[in-house]
């Protein structure tokens, strides 16, 4: 027997959406009387009046606290760059950073965390998930979280994008029991994803006409049987069409070359006007990776090379945010997987040290010119307001309002959003 | 299926002995308890240690997915505590499970580096509960809910068969992980095999009858738990053949639904009313009957609760009552020494009295005959006052003894009574004891009534969520069949219906169903089978083997062609790591891929023996038709359909005709049917 359906009008595939939501969260109320779906309800007229964002930014390698957020000059660990004065008054950070210190009134600084992890894998692991790792449970990255939970479902765009080095262009497994579709989308060195172009010999007219036949086939197949899930499918076809025509997202090459040139023209200034392109065009998560911190050797001699090609990108970043009101509805996290040792190693270089560092945040529910915690006068030990991977994950959850002690419903089972047993820094929350 | 990362073992190694093992058509049982019990040291079966190897002897994995593949239930959440919503699963059985594993772990060989299973015939499984402070548990090797197993022991120095001592790989002599594999291998274990069964039906039906498939606890039960314990029973019937077994589920009525609505179904709208109404009734009477059980079942309680009231009355009776017995029965004792020493006494006093009485006697003689003598006189006169006395004293404990004596009957009478009043206690306490067992027994059919009323009453509700879902639909389509409320009515009553198994379930292709689906559809893979055929046919001629093996190395052959291939696939489709996702869910990079990859487009381009070669040739344009959806969609074009492709072919000739029908081809290949009911 076949259902005779409505045309296939807009208003009837929005109709259908709705009630095909309807029809998941049900199906998971029923299915188990354990489990309480994502209480998404509450939050979503809020949402969608406003959209939240979140741009990380990952220093990959361990970026040295002392040389960044928590300089202390005239100690024995403090090495030879000075403080400066920020936009914020009293707040001071490394002389290396000083486009970053005038946008300093935007941010606000974690001077106290302390993650007990000196593994680089590990602390990324921490830091992404908001967990240390397990032996039998994956948790998903932060990326593929809030793309969850915040991204629009008809966004053509995908929510989660990395901007990375190297290769890329293809989805990462980091969404564990999310499912692939939160998973982070790989941008190597700022390239466009991958099979959005059309094949060679392959005109707009024949991709139209086989996607007809397509249709075609699928409403006589429909009429018998419909599920939210070859619903989705079909869309995914008609997402696909809309993501190929919004390629030139990805494409940095089509900013002015003003707007080129004030990020700078190498691949991290580069990156972070497409983080900014991406943001601009709704894009939930947007990650930029700056890479490589690891400076066992020459620690100095690095950060000043690292740190002068981060400092100016990323400060015109936060400026252009804040000018164009997205700083407002868009978080700000400056992360590494942990800081450098205080201790200035025989070869000029500092360690891995995991014990009392840095993060620097700011946008979307942040306290703006916030100072949380301190470290002791030369760096070797977090003094006040201690806090770890687990707090912050938990407060970028509310900084964008989502209530980090919700659950989350992975395939039949509820999962917490972060760590149970922690919670977010309240003070640092606007 | 589910996806690990590899360490010691290369992927191609493990499916090569797995391929080997299904070939033979390996039984399930023993195939997975080779799985779990092999070391990885004989080299013709290494393959099988993956599993082991690939964990890292990580323990708690391997004890997670012991749990989750084998027994079908996900212990993860019991590793700290006791689960917290689910009643079934307990940290104790978690523990049980992992005293199996945890005494076996990864060795290196330091010259090959190669990796072996190891393991060691000591070390306790202590745990603590994050729930509870302070107290410390410890778990004896179990399966979850059962008793620990018999373990041998072995005097001291004797446990190993190979001593552990510096690059070197113990052997214990008693292997935990080997006695494991056997409890399995041997199908003793009813909920491996129930879980066995499961996951095969799961495998052919895109969903368990308990599902999700490691999910299994009494809260989450079978759909259908009858016809789960029958297969379970059948499996084990089969010997754990899991081709026969498939096979029987292939040739099901089930299996062979169609996905499709009954075409009856409208002609029932005018009845739906009274259908909703007959299974209301049903579902009051149901709940009814519960009712009374309930009721009963309160009734037994409070009887069971006095009755246990009245035998710890009795005991604490009985147990006053053994006291008095005991205080009689000294006291009796007492007395009976009393007067026996009394009797001594008197006997004593009246020796003592005669002697003095005969000395005063013959003093009296003397006396008499030496009449002057009044010294004697005055002796006689002593001695005979004295005897008076002493006789006195003689009457005196006489009589005491007489008194002493006569105590001796009522105390008897005493102890007697109280040891009556015992006995009878005892006898009120068995009655009570043996009404409180019936009591007992009886509650437990009562409990036993009172779950399959629950089960019914259940099953009595959904059927009339079935009908009220079916006389929502007939109503909205007798109101307007194109309404959006008849559209939304027709998803809801199709979803529930393939859920309760009236219709067959829409079942999404796995990654590399899909690639090898593709291949196949697009005439990718049947030059490459054949030419796989070919080259073993040329090799095996020669030296002369049997058929059997040769169709495997053909299908190895094409297998490892396509490899690449279906990669692709996997890029794309696969989450990584772990447990497939538990429901299909689409992407945009699915239909990307499907667009606009250089595969699927690679292989609609016109090659030897592929349907873009082939088809073009056939000039008939109804004949088009059916070759392209016997080829794609492995059935005949419905009417409409073959003339939608000849409406497509209009017009359109040469290169064009060509182009048109890979556009059709690419069409098919991503629709709904092929993707969802192929």
């Amino acid at each position: 027997m076949l259902c005779r359906y409505a045309c296939r009008s807009t208003d009837h595939l929005l109709a259908r959406r709705a009630f095909l939501g309807g029809l998941v969260a049900g199906a998971g109320a029923v299915g188990s009387g354990v489990l309480r779906p994502f209480s998404r309800p509450a939050l979503c007229q809020e949402l969608e009046n406003r959209r939240k964002q979140i741009l990380v930014v990952f220093l990959h390698g361990g970026v040295s606290q002392l040389e960044s957020w928590d300089p202390k000059p005239g100690t024995d660990t403090g090495g030879p760059f000075r403080a400066i004065p920020t936009s914020t008054p009293g707040v001071h950070i490394s002389e290396l950073l000083p486009h970053t210190a005038r946008q300093m009134h935007h941010l606000a600084l974690v001077r106290s965390v302390n993650t007990r992890e000196n593994d680089h894998a590990k602390g990324k692991y921490m830091m992404e998930t908001g967990r240390r790792e397990e032996a039998a449970t994956a948790y998903p990255k932060l990326g593929a979280v809030f793309s969850r939970i915040l991204a629009p479902a008809d966004s053509p765009l995908p929510g989660n994008v990395h901007i990375s080095y190297g290769d890329g262009g293809a989805r990462s497994n980091d969404a564990a029991y999310l499912g692939a579709k939160y998973a982070s989308l790989v941008l190597g060195g700022g390239k466009p994803p991958q099979n959005t172009t059309r094949l060679d010999g392959l005109d707009a007219e024949a991709d139209q006409r086989r996607n007809a036949f397509r249709r075609l086939a699928d409403d006589r197949f429909l009429l018998a049987r419909r599920t939210a899930a070859t619903d989705a499918y079909t869309y995914s076809f008609e997402q696909a069409q809309r993501l190929m025509e919004q390629r030139n997202v990805f494409d940095v090459t089509r900013e002015s070359e003003s707007e080129q040139d004030r990020y700078g023209k190498h691949d991290f200034g580069r990156h972070c006007l497409l983080a900014r392109r991406l943001l601009e065009h709704g894009v939930t998560y947007v990650q930029v990776t700056h890479s490589n911190y690891d400076t066992h050797y020459e620690n100095f001699d690095f950060h000043i090379e690292q740190l002068g090609e981060f400092d100016r990108p990323f400060a015109t970043l936060i400026a252009d945010l804040a000018d164009r009101g997205l700083l407002e509805t868009t978080l700000v996290v400056v992360m590494s997987e942990f800081g450098r040792t205080p201790r200035i190693n025989d070869r000029y270089g500092r360690d891995h040290w995991g014990t009392a560092w840095s993060v620097a945040l700011g946008g979307c529910g942040v306290q703006k010119e916030a100072v949380i915690g301190k470290t002791n006068a030369n760096g070797t030990a977090v003094a006040d307001r201690e806090v770890d991977h687990a707090n912050l994950f938990h407060t970028y959850l509310q900084a964008v309002g989502v209530d980090s002690t919700d659950h989350i419903d992975a395939g039949g089972r509820p999962m917490p959003l972060a760590d149970p047993s922690s919670e977010p820094i309240k003070e640092l929350l606007a | 299926m589910e996806r690990h990362r590899q360490t010691s073992i290369k992927p191609e190694a493990w499916r090569e002995w797995l391929y080997r093992q299904v070939a033979e058509n390996r039984p399930l049982n023993e195939l997975l308890g080779e799985i779990l019990a092999s070391d990885g040291v004989d080299e013709n079966s290494r393959a099988a240690a993956t599993f082991f190897l690939d964990r890292e002897g990580e323990s708690h994995l391997l004890t997670r997915d012991v749990g989750r593949i084998f027994l079908g239930v996900d212990l993860q959440c019991a590793q700290c505590h006791d689960h917290p919503v689910i009643a079934d699963y307990y940290q104790q059985d978690y523990y049980g499970l992992n005293a199996f594993l945890n005494r076996s772990s990864v060795f290196t060989d330091p010259q090959t580096k190669q990796a072996y299973v190891a393991e060691k015939a000591e070390g306790e499984t202590n745990f603590v509960s994050v729930f509870i402070d302070g107290e410390k548990y410890s778990a004896a090797p179990h399966l979850p809910g059962e008793k620990p197993i018999d373990e041998p022991t072995f005097a001291q120095g004797e446990e190993y068969r190979v001593k552990p001592a510096k690059d070197v790989r113990p052997e214990p002599r008693f292997s935990r992980r080997a006695a494991l594999a056997e409890i399995f291998a041997q199908g003793q274990s009813r909920q491996f095999t129930r879980n066995l069964a499961n996951r095969l039906w799961a495998v052919m039906f895109g969903r368990g009858l308990v599902d999700p498939v490691d999910l299994n606890h009494s809260d989450n039960p079978p759909t259908h738990p009858q016809l789960l314990e029958l297969l379970t029973d059948k499996l084990a019937e089969m010997q754990y053949d899991a081709r026969a077994f498939l096979r029987e589920l292939a040739l099901s009525g089930a299996y062979q639904q169609s996905h499709r609505m009954p075409d009856e179904l409208l002609a029932l709208a005018p009845q739906a009313e009274q259908i909703v109404a007959d299974a209301r009734a049903k579902v009051s009477q149901a709940e009814e009957s519960l009712a009374g059980l309930s009721k009963g079942s309160l009734q037994l309680r409070e009887q069971i609760s006095a009755a246990e009231k009245q035998l710890q009355a009795l005991e604490e009776k009985e147990q006053l009552s053994q006291t008095m017995v005991a205080d009689a029965e000294r006291k009796l004792a007492e007395l009976i020494q009393a007067r026996d020493a009394a009797a001594q006494e008197a006997a004593a006093r009246d020796e003592e009295a005669q002697t003095v009485q005969r000395l005063a006697a013959d003093a009296a003689q003397v006396a008499a005959k030496l009449k002057d003598n009044p010294l004697v006189a005055e002796t006689a006169e002593r001695l005979q006052t004295h005897a008076q006395q002493l006789t006195a004293v003689a009457d005196e404990a006489r009589r005491q003894a007489e008194q002493a004596a006569a105590k001796i009957p009522p105390s008897e009478q005493k102890a007697a009574a109280a040891r009556a009043s015992l006995a009878q206690l005892a006898v009120d306490r068995r009655q009570t004891t043996d009404r409180l067992g019936s009591l007992q027994n009886e509650r437990t059919s009562h409990e036993i009534r009172q779950a399959e009323a629950r089960r019914e009453l259940l099953a009595v509700r959904a059927k009339v969520q079935d009908a009220e879902l079916l006389g929502e639909y007939c109503q909205a389509a007798a109101d307007r069949p194109d309404g959006e409320q008849a559209t939304t009515a027709w998803s809801r009553l199709t979803q529930r219906w393939s859920e309760r198994a009236f219709i067959a379930r829409l079942r999404p292709l796995d990654p590399e169903q899909f690639g090898f689906c593709v291949l196949q559809a697009t005439g990718v893979l049947a030059p490459r089978r054949a030419a796989a055929e070919k080259a073993d046919q040329d090799k095996q001629g020669a030296a002369g083997e049997s058929a059997p093996s040769l169709s495997i190395a053909v299908e190895q052959a094409a297998y490892k062609q396509s490899e690449r291939d279906v990669q692709a696939f996997l890029a794309i489709l696969s989450h990584g790591e772990g447990p497939a996702a538990h429901e299909y869910e689409a992407t945009v990079d699915e239909a990307l891929f499907l667009a606009n990859g250089r595969q699927v487009g690679g292989w609609l381009e016109p090659r030897a023996g592929s349907l873009t070669e082939r088809v073009p040739q056939i000039a008939e344009p109804a004949a088009v038709a059916e070759e392209l959806y016997l080829s794609v969609l492995s059935r005949l074009p419905e009417d409409a359909e073959r003339a939608a492709v000849v409406d497509f072919l209009a017009g359109r000739n040469g290169e064009e005709r060509t182009a048109a029908i890979q556009e059709m081809i690419w069409g098919l290949l991503t629709s709904v049917e092929f993707r969802f009911n192929h």
